[in-house]
């Protein structure tokens, strides 16, 4: 135990004399490491003021006082005496007496005829000890229950998180599908300005659904509290079918060249993940490119490689892992459109990660940004050997 | 006449399929939930079903299970709506035992939807 510089002990007594007769002999009890400080108080009620009013270390307790006897006096203190140790003085014919109260919350208890100096002193150091034990004890199962209702707020989080994906989600499909179906004129020829107004409408649609996703998917993967399901997946064909809605959407004309290996081996992936990593490298493509853009997937050493290259102003040598980390963003070239939230990059190196694979940029220094992902074949890793 | 009977919980959704399928070529059927759908289908036999995955009562998956357990429309072919690419997924993984021939894409596009049912009906 660290040495003690002062004990503050209140006793609550009604016999003045037995007051005296403790300040003596704490007196006594003082080394050169400990002080003890006493004040008394002749009534419960009078102890318990002072309680609320000062800090003490201990308490010395007689039960039968003017106005509160036997085991209610110890009851009535320890209710208003937060985690002071509570040290109960019975009588020699009481003793029994004395032990109720330790089952009752007192530390000790000390029989008066029979106190002296050393016992007084051991007393009140252990009953502090335990007192700290206690409080110790106690503050551990408070951090314990603290734990367990953070990870209940984390799981109704995820669980919020997912209602609202899906509540804003469903509202922009139904949008997406009215705006879409206009745009392709099931309701008649569209004038030019119709279709340009349209078309706004649907790419800013589109772009919404993005950004939300991202926004939602990007606590979920930073915690770590994403599920990604992982299966066979073609990737090719998913290639195919993204990489024609982004070029529906794209406000500027480009060319873009896809160029998918024949026989492209299937890969192990959760396809939302992937869908989500393809277009958000698809759409930071399309905002920094000049005139093309390619896209290839080919399968290299256990993996399938998927490039996305445009010809922008590319990424200096020096940001090609910045990029990777959230809200970062590189200046954009004049008039280069929206930007965007700054996790698209930092989302796909999560999903990358938690997917067995890697996503980069080639550094090159620019002009020209190529950026490859790479996922593990489905062969590969699920498959049993030998097929 | 083909007649195509429609299973999807979100009324614009439903009104939108309406729009694409109006005109002699189609004849459509609307309902909201999986329970409504069996129903649906059993008593009215259509030729073919576009049905959601997420639905009150029972989703997609559950619907097409029951459809194929009855004599009545086992061979009534289906093709599975689903917003984003769960659609592929569940498609390849589950649904294709169970005889799903297509699947369509939220937002649905009338033009392919209407494309794929002729081809469908054509077979």
């Amino acid at each position: 135990m660290a040495p003690l510089q002062r004990v503050n002990v209140l006793m609550i007594d009604d016999d003045p004399e037995a007051l005296m007769l403790m300040s003596l002999r704490l007196n006594e009890a003082c080394g050169p490491d400990l002080r003890f400080a006493l004040e008394g108080a002749l009534s419960l009620k009078k102890g318990l003021l002072l309680v609320a009013a000062e800090e003490f270390d201990v308490i010395l307790l007689d039960l039968h006082l003017p106005d509160s006897a036997g085991l209610a006096t110890v009851a009535a203190a320890r209710r208003h005496s937060g985690g002071t140790p509570i040290v109960v003085m019975t009588g020699y014919e009481d003793e029994a007496m004395g032990l109720e109260a330790i089952g009752m919350g007192a530390q000790d208890y000390l029989i008066k005829d029979r106190i002296n100096m050393t016992l007084l002193s051991r007393a009140i150091r252990y009953a502090i000890e335990r007192a700290t034990l206690l409080r110790e004890l106690r503050e551990l199962e408070q951090l314990r229950a603290e734990v367990r209702e953070r990870r209940k707020t984390d799981e109704f989080k995820d669980r919020l998180l997912g209602a609202v994906s899906h509540e804003l989600r469903s509202p922009l499909t139904v949008a997406q599908a009215a705006v879409t179906n206009l745009v392709d004129g099931m309701a008649g020829p569209l004038s030019p300005v119709q279709a340009e107004l349209l078309e706004m409408a649907q790419r800013n649609l589109d772009r919404l659904g993005r950004l939300v996703l991202n926004a939602l998917d990007f606590s979920r993967l930073d915690s770590g509290r994403a599920s990604l399901e992982f299966r066979r997946v073609d990737a090719g064909r998913v290639i195919a079918e993204m990489a024609s809605d982004w070029r529906r959407s794209l406000t500027k004309t480009l060319k873009v060249e896809v160029e998918v290996e024949d026989k492209l081996p299937t890969v192990r992936a959760d396809i939302d993940h992937f869908a989500q990593m393809l277009s958000n490298l698809l759409d930071n493509a399309g905002r920094h490119a000049a005139g093309k853009v390619r896209i290839a997937a080919r399968a290299e050493g256990g993996m399938v490689r998927i490039t996305v290259e445009d010809d922008g102003p590319g990424v200096p040598l020096d940001r090609s892992e910045e990029i990777f980390t959230p809200y970062t963003q590189l200046a954009r070239g004049k008039g280069a459109g929206y930007k965007g939230t700054g996790l698209g990059l930092a989302i796909c190196r999560e999903i990358a990660e938690l997917s067995s694979g890697r996503v980069w940029v080639e550094e090159n220094g620019g002009p020209g940004a190529r950026f490859h992902f790479e996922l593990p074949l489905w062969s590969s890793s699920a498959a049993p050997a030998g097929k | 006449m083909i007649r195509v009977l429609s299973v999807e919980d979100d009324p614009d959704l439903q009104r939108l399929l309406a729009l694409a399928l109006a005109g002699d070529e189609f004849e459509g059927h609307f309902a909201f939930t999986g329970p409504e759908g069996f129903e649906a289908a059993v008593s009215l036999k259509p030729d073919i079903i576009v049905c959601d995955l997420m639905l009150p009562g029972y989703g997609g998956q559950e619907l097409i299970r029951r459809l194929k357990g009855e004599a009545s429309t086992r061979a009534i072919p289906v093709v599975v709506v689903t917003a984003y690419y769960d659609a592929a997924t569940l498609v390849e993984k589950e649904i294709r035992k169970l005889a799903v021939i297509e699947y369509v894409r939220k937002p649905v596009r009338c033009a392919d939807l209407v494309k794929l049912l002729r081809r469908i009906s054509a077979q």
